[in-house]
């Protein structure tokens, strides 16, 4: 279960995502646990449908009380009544229509909603394999496009479908009380109909669902570019990333246009069958000559059209539902994407920690039969700064994820103050620790609001102070707007110097008793990171860091440095007592020299 | 107006399309509608009325043959709709594309990714409804509503004017729905896109998130927002469904009564027969449904509308940065050395501050120039400029002589090799992205530069090696990882000029040093570039330049940089951990 996202195969722009269940009512009974939620809601609303409808039916009975009755009779008096009635009615409906709908919309969206909530949820238990496995673009449609896909579904169609099929049986209740023998020639025309649509629903399904694939590919495709817009000028791609994009929207005009093929004989079915029961009603009804009278006849030509509306309308909604399963499968299938990592049964809060990391034995790796670390044992004394160093890749950012737990160990122990870390829970242990990784995020906002996200009740002075330490305030003070200066996404105006110490900034103020810092300073100039440095030595007392860089200057002051090579922790040991082993840490040293 | 004309504008090639539909949508459906209503009318007066058979089966017939074409002018109509809707959207797509690969950094800094996708995808999604259902709906409407009332008049006058009553009313409304749902779905776009762009920022953010246990902070942002939208979906869909759609229904229903009453009334009095009572009940019905249909008609156009604005925004995107006419496009044969530099007394600015001043440098091709100075010092700027990314407020910048604005953008470009500090790398093969610049480029030649950027190994241990597909920004790789992947994909490109801006920083020290060797190795085919922070990146450059503030503080080889013990000597004893003899001094 550990690894089950990690097995995932990685997908990339063009590459269909493969479902492999078929079409079951499984997406749907999903989504019961949501709809049984507003069951009331939904009950209230068809209550108010079904006055809407069976306050609608009367017409045809009255049209035959006035046709059969009141004009033979010459009853003025009943027609006006009638009328009279007839309006009392009409109001009713408006009424209920109205409750209706706002009762509809309010559920289908509060559900929508809701899936929404949980889908958010559920993707942020999702461990990086996840995000790092598919294009982000992916991702995105299903919260937020197809969930507004199926709104619609939730808000109409399921009462609808009931709605449909309640004045069906109404419908039919009519017409077998007015005459029972050319209501079962009605009856008759719904043989063709079923073979039809059996016929048709699993091409209709698939094509249905490559639809919303080749949408989905170019989504990410066309995201993924906007995001690597400047790469791709660079490189002068431009024709050809148009080029993929352009077949990737002809093939998106391609298959909605071979889905409205067959969605649109859906109509026309019914129609036509609609037709031919109709004349059979005229045609029989006459034949049987006296025995029925002419309003009988009228009524149920008229009823004859009305019972194939819904069967139309049914056919409508079998569309809709098609398209509902296609997204509701893609929306489901994201929860149920095990996080790979969460708390295990019976996890415990870690409480306030001094600082004692120990790894023993800690074998890991990504993919099977692909070990990154073997055996790896160290400790780390509370308050201790540990130094990681070694060639790229050689798994030092690796140790630090394993430490927060981003990924599991396969065999071995970490323990933080004795406390196995797979045994608290994730909130307690990664509250504890201050990371800060490699790429650096900035997100929307200012910078202010940048730097509160490491502590989200911190004060402006706080942050301030934190900018300070890391020399990141006199930039941050000749911006325009100083803290309050917006930046966005990419960082807009910032250098990468910048956003690296403003996601400093953010990880100090976390007051972390585990401090991680993943080439934090690695696109700071050095001037400036000897006055971080500065800032830091105090910030360091009490807290067990790990500081993984490349440039001696950073290295050269910390308690302890490992150097990580062949998947393991080749040499431990101060500057000092590494220098004199002329080791690997020697050469790494002197090449740096550069005379 | 001006939208619906600028869509069809862009419906090029498949205008026909649209118009044979709306030939069959309107031109038949309605005629065929409205005769089987009448055969039906005939067949009762005939039959019922006179008690005449002879020309029953022959009315049934036409019947059946007319219902049969209605459905297949329906299946025809609409699939040739949504073909022609399919196509605009497909050109609309391509075409927005197609800008966005013109458009600057600067756009893509101020907008956010996910805006813009809202803008490619649910936008254009209700332009594309608009196409395929609410202009041939409401033309269908328009229609259905007239010669349903040319049928009742010349049938029968004081029954038809009972819907002339009522029309005036419906048209006042009709504008009334306009006014009331446009705010609305504006605000529904809005709070939709906002969404969007928390959603797409999220997931980019999934690690940071991570990192610092902010799920449940995130979820609060978001369900303020997912909650916001619940709200302006609900208005948005209420305004129709719940106040307008019911009282133009109670119209429709009341005209029926009304027919009813006052039919019943004339046939007592004996004004028409059962057959014309039965044919106004019927197409009451056909021309009350176009009344109720015209208000969702009007409630979608006003969607159509405000996102038609939101696309046609980015459609007329000014952009400022673009090849002038008649732009200089070198000519390939040429053999004389290409890579020649210049900035003359270029100054940049940025949000009104001043990012770079005065810089004027040079390199001559096949020098390795290096660049250093603090953090936001406009060293990233430069390579920028070089570019065009960004145009220089005031000075220049030649390329073997030609001031890059009189080049052709692309032919500019393709001079430039560039890895960037923001490593970017696609969801794809390595291969793929080692050969981004040059996707024909064969495998040898990707191995190749992956080696000289001593990517090779790394690669070579992956699970599928250089056909291993990796994730968006690279994540999945370690820093260092990217940074050579990026190095190769620059180097592949082979241009005359290569910028390496910190592309090694986070780069063990001897990895570096072996990439020097391999540059130094292909020293003298590109002018090189070289911004970075590490005294042994630029040490072996021709020459160096020390930025501070935005200005060239020094510059000067390696020595006579050390010489100068300016900032260069500075950073050289801090990183040596040597004593700087300037302290001593003092």
């Amino acid at each position: 279960m550990a690894d089950t996202s990690s097995k995932q195969k990685r997908n990339k722009y063009d590459v269909d995502e493969s479902l492999d269940s078929p079409f079951s009512i499984k997406h749907f009974s999903k989504s019961v646990k949501y709809i049984k939620r507003h069951s009331k809601q939904l009950v209230l609303a068809l209550i108010f449908s079904v006055i809407a409808i069976l306050a609608g039916l009367t017409f045809p009975s009255m049209l035959r009380i006035i046709t059969d009755k009141f004009v033979p009779e010459k009853n003025i008096l009943g027609i006006i009544i009638t009328g009279i009635v007839g309006y009392l009615l009409v109001l009713t409906i408006a009424f209920a229509e109205s409750k209706r709908a706002k009762i509809s919309a309010k559920t289908g969206q509060q559900i929508v909603s809701e899936i929404r909530h949980d889908l958010f949820m559920h993707l942020q238990k999702l461990p990086f394999d996840y995000y790092d496995s598919r294009p982000h673009g992916k991702i995105l449609v299903r919260v937020v496009n197809y969930v507004n896909s199926v709104a619609d579904f939730f808000a109409n169609g399921l009462i609808n479908i009931i709605l449909e099929l309640l004045s069906l049986v109404f419908i039919l209740f009519f017409m077998f009380f007015t005459n029972v023998r050319l209501s079962l020639i009605v009856l008759v025309g719904l043989v063709p109909f079923a073979t039809y649509i059996i016929l048709v629903k699993n091409v209709q399904r698939k094509t249905s669902r490559t639809f919303s694939n080749k949408n989905s590919n170019l989504n990410a495709y066309y995201q993924e570019s906007i995001d690597g817009m400047r790469v791709t000028q660079s490189f002068d791609r431009e024709e050809k990333n148009y080029s993929i994009a352009y077949k990737m929207a002809k093939e998106c005009a391609k298959w909605f246009v071979r889905r409205s093929l067959i969605v649109h004989t859906m109509f026309p079915a019914a129609i036509i069958i609609s037709a031919f029961s109709t004349a059979a009603v005229y045609l029989i009804g006459v034949s049987l000559g006296e025995s029925i009278s002419i309003g009988v006849i009228i009524a149920m030509g008229s009823y004859c059209g009305r019972f194939w509306e819904p069967i139309q309308n049914l056919g409508n909604l079998y569309n809709s539902v098609i398209d509902t399963a296609a997204y509701l499968e893609r929306i489901f299938e994201v929860m149920d994407v095990e996080p790979a990592i969460s708390d295990v049964e019976g996890a415990y809060e870690l409480e306030d920690i001094k600082g004692e990391v120990k790894f023993e034995h800690v074998f890991f790796e990504y993919e099977k039969n692909v070990p990154i670390l073997k055996d790896v044992t160290f400790r780390a004394k509370p308050g201790e700064s540990i130094a990681l160093v070694g060639p790229t890749g050689a798994g030092k950012t690796t140790v630090v994820n394993l430490l927060a737990r981003f990924y599991d160990i396969k065999s071995g122990s970490i323990t933080i103050d004795g406390h196995s870390i797979h045994d608290v829970t994730l909130t307690s242990l990664r509250k504890q620790m201050g990371i800060m990784l490699q790429d650096t995020f900035i997100f929307t906002g200012t910078i202010m609001e940048n730097i509160k996200y490491g502590r989200l009740d911190a004060s402006d002075e706080e942050a301030i102070n934190a900018a300070k330490i890391v020399s990141a305030h006199d930039f941050i003070m000749s911006l325009p707007n100083g803290y309050e200066t917006v930046v966005t996404e990419r960082g807009g105006s910032l250098s990468a110097g910048q956003r690296q110490l403003i996601s400093f900034a953010r990880t100090l103020l976390a007051n972390p008793k585990v401090l991680i810092l993943d080439e934090a300073t690695s696109a700071i100039d050095t001037k400036t990171e000897l006055l971080v440095q500065k800032g830091l030595q105090s910030l360091l007392k009490g807290r067990t860091s790990f500081i993984i860089a490349h440039r001696l200057s950073t290295i050269k002051n910390c308690d302890r440095i490992l150097y990580i090579d062949q998947k393991n922790i080749a040499e431990a040991g101060n500057h000092e007592q590494l220098l004199q082993a002329h080791g690997l840490y020697y050469s790494l040293y002197t090449s740096q020299l550069t005379e | 107006m001006t939208q619906i004309k600028w869509v069809f504008e862009n419906m090029k090639g498949s205008k026909w399309k649209f118009f044979i539909g709306l030939i069959f949508h309107t031109g038949a459906i309605i005629p065929l509608l409205l005769f089987s209503s009448l055969l039906i009318a005939e067949f009762v007066d005939q039959v019922f009325t006179n008690g005449d058979m002879s020309n029953a089966y022959l009315l049934i017939g036409l019947y059946l043959l007319v219902m049969f074409l209605r459905g297949a002018a329906h299946h025809l109509s609409n699939s040739l709709f949504d073909s022609a809707s399919a196509d605009v959207l497909a050109n609309f797509r391509t075409f927005l594309y197609k800008k966005l690969q013109t458009l600057p950094p600067s756009f893509f800094g101020q907008n956010r990714t996910g805006d813009i996708m809202m803008r490619l995808t649910g936008d254009l999604e209700i332009m594309r409804h608009f196409v395929s259902w609410v202009m041939p709906f409401a033309l269908h409407c328009v229609v259905l509503f007239i010669s349903g009332l040319v049928v009742f008049y010349s049938t029968n006058a004081i029954l038809a004017s009972i819907l002339l009553v009522v029309s005036p009313v419906m048209a006042y409304l009709v504008l009334k729905v306009r006014k009331v749902s446009a705010p609305l779905h504006t605000h529904l776009r809005e709070t939709n896109s906002h969404l969007n762009a928390r959603v797409q920022e999220t997931i980019a953010a999934n690690r940071v998130i991570k990192a610092f246990v902010r799920e449940d902070h995130e979820l609060l942002r978001f369900d303020k927002l997912n909650d916001e939208y619940r709200k302006a979906a609900i208005d948005s869909s209420c305004v129709w469904a719940s106040k307008f759609g019911p009282i133009f229904g109670a119209f429709g229903n009341g005209v029926l009564i009304t027919v009813f009453v006052v039919g019943g009334l004339m046939l007592v009095y004996q004004q028409i027969t059962i057959g014309e009572f039965l044919l106004f009940y019927n197409l009451n019905w056909l021309v009350n449904t176009s009344m109720r249909q015209a208000g969702i008609v009007i409630n979608d156009s006003q969607r159509f509308f405000s996102s038609t604005q939101k696309v046609m925004q980015l459609y007329y995107a000014r952009c400022d940065i673009q090849s002038k006419e008649n732009a200089y496009v070198p000519d390939e044969n040429a053999d004389a050395p290409a890579g020649k530099v210049e900035f003359e007394n270029v100054s940049f600015k940025y949000a009104k501050t001043d990012v770079l001043k005065d810089i004027t440098l040079s390199a001559e091709p096949g020098q390795t120039i290096g660049i250093m100075g603090p953090t936001g010092s406009g060293k990233s700027t430069l390579a920028m400029l070089m570019a065009r990314f960004a145009d220089v407020n005031s000075g220049s910048i030649k390329i073997d002589g030609v001031d890059v604005h009189d080049y052709d953008l692309n032919a500019l470009r393709k001079k430039i090799g560039m890895s960037m500090q923001d490593v970017f790398l696609f969801s794809n093969t390595i291969d793929a992205n080692i050969a981004y610049g040059n996707p024909d480029m064969s495998e040898e030649s990707v191995v190749d530069y992956a080696k000289s950027a001593d990517a090779d190994s790394f690669i070579k241990r992956m699970p599928d090696g250089y056909d291993t597909i990796i994730g968006e920004r690279g994540v999945g790789l370690s820093g260092g990882q990217k940074q050579r992947i990026a190095l190769a994909r620059a180097l592949a490109y082979e241009t005359p000029v290569l910028i390496l801006d910190d592309t090694t920083s986070a780069v063990d020290m001897e990895t570096e040093k072996y990439i020097q060797s391999q540059l130094a190795i292909r020293k003298g085919t590109h002018t090189t570039f070289i911004i970075a922070q590490r005294i042994s990146s630029v040490k072996n450059a021709d020459k160096i330049y020390i930025i501070e503030n935005g200005s060239i503080s020094e510059s000067g080889t390696h020595d006579e940089l050390l010489k100068n013990k300016g900032y260069y000597y500075d950073i050289y004893c801090l990183q040596q951990g040597i004593k700087s003899e300037k302290e001593e001094v003092r």
